[in-house]
């Protein structure tokens, strides 16, 4: 049997893609081969070792979101301090903006300019 | 003893008195008829009843005044400058027979007005004021009249006018030529919008002889919104708002044309200069 036939062979035992009649054929071969059953041995590890480094993964993707989200919450928390002096220049801004009303001043409505036309035709006739 | 030259002179006088002014009598019918019930207002009054409704500006009813609310004053000159008069028909007031005088606006946005005057003596038996669109705004009736009599002191029944002093004061902030048509400034004063505590504002009064129109100047707010005989303008310092019985149009037109003139560019400081300025009216 030649190397990469072996190694074929060797990768097909593992992925459970051989016929009955190949795999027992080759089960034959590995008892007779120290070295063959040696090398299905360390790719058995391999195969446990990258199945673990699959669970890492997830396991890191599942750490690295929390970690955002931390993240995010700390850099609102990081403003909480600044909060009263950030509300008082909103409502600043608020009462001084030309056109806002601010509180003590009352609020013009038409009836009072109505009121002021209907004083200044009379004042006419006086 | 009054001498000669004296009595030649008091002669002269009541024959000058006595003669109708050539102006007058070169007059239309219309024109005579509307002098002769303005004499009639400043020399009799009616005593008895009048019904009489103001629906803009809203006033109270007097059902037992000696005379009409409205117009509060008339200017003569201005009346015949702004309207076109014209004998309507005769119809009978009180059980008076009266002459109906109607009164059309030159720039066709005023307030027209038609007069119903009395045959005999010249007074005004009733009136109408309507808006350009037809609404009316004022009308009044004599509804009894148990006896005229002729007042002890001459009533003033003409409105103010625009003088020089108050000329001079308004062009600093109004364009006149941005004015409605036929209007002029009558008064300047200072008032306060909003009560007591209120914001002090500047309030312009404009006359076409008739019928009133008024500016007000106030540090910029939020304006009021917009309804009939009602606009304003907030501008970069201050809002100005526009009343009277003008189309809403006209109205606005006026507004904008006054927006875009000296008040546009009026501070807060020179807004409380001109406030102060006219505490005092000068008409």
């Amino acid at each position: 049997m030649t190397e990469n036939l072996r190694h074929q062979q060797l990768s097909a035992y593992l992925d459970d893609e051989l016929e009955p009649a190949g795999r027992s054929a080759f089960e034959t071969v590995l008892q007779d081969d120290p070295e063959l059953r040696e090398q299905l041995n360390a790719y058995k590890r391999l195969s446990n070792e990258l199945r673990v480094d699959e669970t890492d993964k997830r396991v890191a993707d599942v750490i690295r979101a929390n970690l955002r989200r931390r993240r995010r919450r700390r850099t609102w928390l990081a403003w909480l301090p600044a909060a009263p002096v950030l509300a008082s220049l909103v409502l600043a801004a608020v009462l001084l903006w030309p056109g806002s009303s601010s509180p003590g001043v009352p609020t013009i409505t038409s009836d009072d300019l109505f009121n002021q036309y209907t004083e200044a035709v009379i004042e006419l006739g006086e | 003893m009054m001498s000669r030259k004296a009595l030649a002179l008091f002669l002269v006088v009541v024959a000058l008195l006595l003669t109708p002014s050539p102006v007058l009598a070169q007059a239309s019918p219309a024109v005579r008829l509307f002098a002769r019930m303005l004499q009639a207002e400043q020399t009799l009054e009616f005593v008895g009843t009048v019904s009489e409704e103001v629906v803009f500006p809203d006033r109270r009813d007097e059902p037992q005044a000696r005379h009409f609310m409205h117009p509060p004053g008339v200017s003569p000159e201005l009346v015949e400058r702004n309207f076109q008069m014209a004998i309507t028909g005769r119809e009978t007031v009180a059980d008076r027979n009266a002459v109906v005088l109607r009164l059309v606006p030159k720039n066709g946005v005023s307030p027209n007005w038609t007069f119903w005057v009395d045959e005999e003596t010249g007074l005004r038996l009733a009136y109408e004021q309507r808006d350009a669109n037809g609404e009316l705004l004022a009308s009044g009736r004599a509804q009894q009249i148990e006896r005229v009599n002729l007042l002890g002191k001459p009533r003033d029944v003409r409105a103010p006018h625009l003088t020089p002093a108050l000329k001079e004061r308004v062009v600093d902030f109004i364009d006149l030529d941005a004015l409605p048509d036929g209007f002029v400034p009558v008064a300047l004063e200072r008032t306060r919008l909003g009560g007591e505590n209120g914001v002090f504002a500047l309030r312009l009064t404009l006359w076409d002889g008739l019928n009133g129109t008024v500016l007000l100047i106030y540090p910029r707010q939020r304006p009021v919104p917009d309804r009939r005989y009602l606009m304003s303008r907030e501008l970069r310092n201050v809002t100005v708002s526009a009343l009277g019985p003008l189309p809403d149009e006209a109205l606005r037109s006026w507004l904008t044309r006054v927006a875009e003139g000296p008040v546009h560019r009026l501070t807060a400081r020179q807004l409380r200069q001109l406030q102060r300025d006219s505490d005092r009216s000068d008409r």
